[in-house]
């Protein structure tokens, strides 16, 4: 929880996958000579039998975690018969045949404008296509569906329910075609960056058609303020928003108010580690005993840290070390995670200017607010005035505010429509839908 | 009951695995500054930012037009709301004529609250039955609106949703959000485009399988559709 954010700044410097930019001269068709860039390729047989094609793959496979992949064969010469096939094909995809005309594979031909998958027999599709054209391949990976342009208009729907993983795939079978492969590196003659953003745009428009209660937004920020205890907040929201509800009425039952909520909160910013401690133990004198017991077993630990931070802040060195002899024993060994926080905590005494060290981050506000949401959460706890068995069972120590919930639920829902999809299609960050 | 969503969530082998057990915090403080200064609450959005710590780029001097607009519209001071607007920008009511009759219909229904009714039906006749004249739907808002008059207690009438304060909060949304875009600032607040998302992603999952799962249907408490019945809330 704590000491969380070593490890998600590991996760968003994840790096994305390759994406295919040149030919894959280690295993293709006969027949065939490949540029120096491995970006062009000519046909040097004769192309006399049907199984003379010499086909010839990308490097890497269209990557799986784009919402549209792309790439354009541009036509330098059509050669004797202008045979050109143009499409995807798996790993598996023979090298002397046509993409089209085996099964994982899609193509589109250049002799009769067809459609080819799986069969030596195409379906009538777009227009025919010779020297001088520049033909593009697509995959719309979560529609799974796999379109063609020619001369940058785009032809429509030729493929839907793909699956595999494919590679861009072209193939050439009379003398001298030669063909000339962009995957990216120039500029496309199709406005691929248009159509997304007109996928985005319809997807966004379909997003604001659901329909909401009113309300929620409302309800979900007064509930997020009351959860974390930002009451001076709340009373602000609530004059600003002219509503007159007695929020009070139900707090007064409770261990601890908003108001005490509040308060830890402010002292804690303050780094008056003191003030907290003596508000809990006000309210609740048997923890002055034990301070080790659920739920206050994070909030005390939290506490007794934030105490030795804040020392090291006023430069009280030697305090702070009497401080964590004293006071951190009474810890150790409760659990993995505290001994491990303990010991990133301790090495800030190895560092001249422990704000610049690595566990800098310990020092800054955000960590005093990561305490104070500590203690907040175990006063809440403490408050829940319906003990349930189920409450603190599954494993979710802290609850949750509505609208952690719904943005956990979101991430879930979002990384299981892409399961469904065989793990094909763009990634949800949630973080580009919050900067 | 076992939960339904592994420890990583699902499929998530290539996936960010932040978002599956809790969102960091300083996030969510984000959202919730990003609807403040969005909706023009400055008071929740200077005090928020003093407790939370939470910063804007905004600066918040400049978001007070807003602000005092809305106050006026959440009074039910209407009027004196249109007057604000008008001399920030004439434009933004001339050219959105929805927004034009929404609030020339909150106006109606304040002066029904106020029980002056002669100055009701008087405006009613003059500013809106020419507005309902142009367009079918504004016509059928007049008339529902009218049907306030027809009860003895309006405030236990099928149309007693009109004289809540969800009413007053909605044309003074809309108002704003008329006013940022004119100011070509953000328009929409993050926080109910992601609700929105979420509700679309659910019906979306439900759309690619036949698997239960447990679904948000409360999106003001969070609630689930399958731990609703076992789960109390605990808040």
């Amino acid at each position: 929880m704590l000491g969380s954010q070593a490890k998600n700044r590991m996760i968003e410097t994840m790096a994305k996958e390759p994406s295919p930019s040149q030919l894959n001269t280690a295993n293709y068709g006969n027949f065939l000579k490949v540029s120096k860039d491995k970006l062009s390729v000519q046909y040097i047989g004769k192309g006399s039998h049907s199984n003379d094609v010499g086909a010839i793959q990308a490097d890497s496979p269209v990557p799986s975690d784009v919402l549209v992949y792309y790439y354009e064969v541009h036509v330098r010469d059509a050669g004797e018969r202008g045979v050109i096939a143009v499409g995807f094909a798996d790993f598996h995809f023979r090298l002397s045949r046509q993409p089209g005309w085996e099964p994982n594979s899609y193509g589109y031909h250049a002799d009769d404008g067809n459609k080819f998958h799986n069969s030596g027999k195409g379906e009538e599709y777009g227009p025919s296509f010779v020297q001088g054209d520049t033909v593009g391949a697509g995959i719309h990976l979560e529609n799974r569906d796999i379109f063609f342009t020619k001369n940058g208009k785009k032809l429509g729907v030729a493929f839907s329910n793909v699956k595999a993983t494919l590679f861009p795939t072209v193939g050439l079978h009379s003398q001298n075609e030669h063909v000339e492969v962009n995957f990216g590196a120039k500029p496309f003659q199709f406005d691929i960056e248009g159509m997304i953003a007109e996928e985005r745009e319809q997807r966004q428009f379909a997003v604001l058609q659901s329909e909401i209660p009113a309300n929620a937004c409302h309800n979900i920020v007064c509930s997020y303020l009351k959860h974390y205890g930002y009451a001076d907040t709340l009373k602000a929201f609530d004059e600003d928003s002219f509503k007159d509800q007695l929020r009070s009425n139900e707090e007064n039952l409770q261990a601890f108010s908003l108001e005490d909520r509040k308060r830890v909160r402010n002292m804690l910013f303050e780094g008056n580690i003191e003030g907290a401690r003596q508000l809990l133990i006000g309210r609740q004198p048997q923890l002055a005993h034990s301070q080790t017991e659920t739920p206050f077993l994070d909030a005390f630990f939290h506490l007794s840290v934030q105490q030795f931070i804040e020392l090291l802040r006023q430069e009280k060195i030697s305090e702070a070390v009497e401080h964590a002899r004293t006071s951190f024993s009474t810890f150790q060994g409760h659990s993995d995670q505290i001994d491990q926080h303990l010991e990133d905590v301790l090495a800030l005494l190895a560092y001249k200017d422990p704000y610049t060290s690595p566990m800098g981050y310990l020092m800054t506000t955000t960590q005093r607010e990561a305490v104070a949401d500590a203690i907040n959460s175990a006063m809440l706890e403490a408050s829940s005035n319906v003990p349930t068995p189920y409450a603190s069972s599954g494993g979710s120590k802290t609850s949750k505010s509505v609208l952690e919930k719904i943005l956990v639920q979101l991430c879930r829902v979002q990384a299981e429509i892409r399961r469904k999809n065989e793990n094909k299609g763009e990634i949800f960050n949630l973080e580009d839908h919050i900067a | 009951m076992k939960d339904f969503w592994s420890e990583d969530g699902p499929g998530s082998s290539t996936s960010s695995k932040e978002g599956f057990a809790g969102v960091k915090k300083e996030r969510m403080n984000r959202l919730i500054m990003n609807f403040f200064v969005t909706e023009g609450y400055v008071d929740a959005a200077r005090e928020f930012e003093r407790e939370s710590g939470t910063t804007t780029e905004v600066n918040l001097e400049t978001i007070k037009d807003r602000m005092l607009i809305r106050r006026a519209v959440q009074k039910g001071e209407v009027e004196d709301a249109i007057d604000r607007v008008n001399d920030l920008n004439p434009e933004i009511l001339e050219h959105d004529s929805k927004l034009f009759f929404h609030l020339q219909q909150q106006r109606l229904i304040e002066l029904i609250r106020r029980k002056e009714v002669d100055k009701a039906l008087l405006f009613a006749q003059e500013y809106l039955a020419p507005l309902g004249e142009e367009n079918p739907g504004f016509l059928e808002e007049l008339e529902r609106t009218l049907a306030l008059l027809a009860f003895e207690d309006p405030l236990v009438s099928p149309v007693k949703d009109l004289l809540g304060v969800q009413r007053r909060q909605q044309a003074a949304s809309e108002l704003n959000s008329a006013i940022l875009h004119a100011q070509c600032q953000e328009k929409e607040p993050k926080l109910p485009n992601l609700i929105k998302l979420l509700k679309w992603s659910q019906n979306r999952l439900d759309d690619l399988s036949d698997t239960s799962y447990p679904k948000i249907e409360n999106f003001e408490t969070g609630e689930t559709s399958r731990s609703s019945l076992q789960t109390p809330m605990v808040e």
